[in-house]
């Protein structure tokens, strides 16, 4: 199983030079679970009401959430690195 | 190579067997010390990323960046594929007429994830290149 991402490190150019970040991406993951959580019994009504009147896509709130996880959780290794002279901007799940 | 298959081959050479002898011999040795042919091919490295790189010539665009390199984890592309099942089937319909208009012939219906797969792994043994004299773009598997 691949391990989710934890860290994210972003390379910016500030003022004076360039500016890195790393940002505690695994953060994200008990912010997902509560909204995630919240919008559970809203999804699960949408659903309901969607079957009720016979719309054909009426299972596609319950999808959304756990493909939702399944992008988060496997962003470790995305990397964006744009090099312009003097603009670099890295973008790096780690 | 066995000792019993050396004496053999060593016994035709200096002529005391003859050839059918020696081929019996041999055959009735069956694969013991035969050179080893293992005919199963080691597994394919699993592809774990996509990399797209571009390279822009500065002649043809002087505002924009010059090289952007992006490396996409298969894992996160077979993610997003699966995104492609809560598209309802009149927005695909209307897609799939909008990318027609462009030129461009997919169904999104269609597209399975058994393809996804095919299309990686015939990507693990490819790299593509495109040269427009505007850029340069390559993709390939690591």
């Amino acid at each position: 199983m691949n391990q989710p991402s934890t860290m994210l490190h972003l390379k910016f150019p500030g003022a004076s030079g360039y500016h890195g970040l790393w940002l505690p991406f695994f953060l994200i993951y008990p912010i997902l679970l509560v909204i995630s959580l919240i919008l559970l019994p809203f999804l699960l009504l949408a659903a309901m009401i969607m079957a009720f009147f016979e719309i054909s896509y009426a299972l596609v709130p319950l999808k959304v959430l756990p493909l939702v996880w399944n992008v988060v959780f496997k962003t470790r290794g995305l990397t964006v690195d744009v090099r312009k002279k003097g603009h670099d901007v890295l973008i790096d799940f780690v | 190579m066995s000792e019993n298959r050396k004496r053999i081959l060593e016994l035709l050479a200096n002529g005391k067997i003859s050839v059918d002898e020696a081929s019996k011999l041999l055959s009735a040795l069956g694969d013991e010390g035969a050179p080893r042919t293992d005919t199963t091919v080691p597994p394919v490295n699993k592809m774990k990323y996509l990399r797209v790189t571009v390279d822009a010539l500065k002649s043809q665009h002087p505002d924009g960046p010059e090289k952007v390199n992006i490396r996409v984890p298969v894992a996160l592309i077979r993610a997003g594929m699966k995104f492609s099942s809560l598209i309802p089937k009149e927005a695909s319909e209307q897609v799939d007429k909008a990318l027609c208009e462009k030129g461009i012939n997919i169904n999104l219906k269609n597209l399975k994830e058994e393809d996804l797969e095919t299309l990686l792994e015939a990507l693990t043994d490819l790299e593509v290149e495109i040269d427009d004299g505007k850029g340069h773009v390559t993709i390939h598997a690591e």
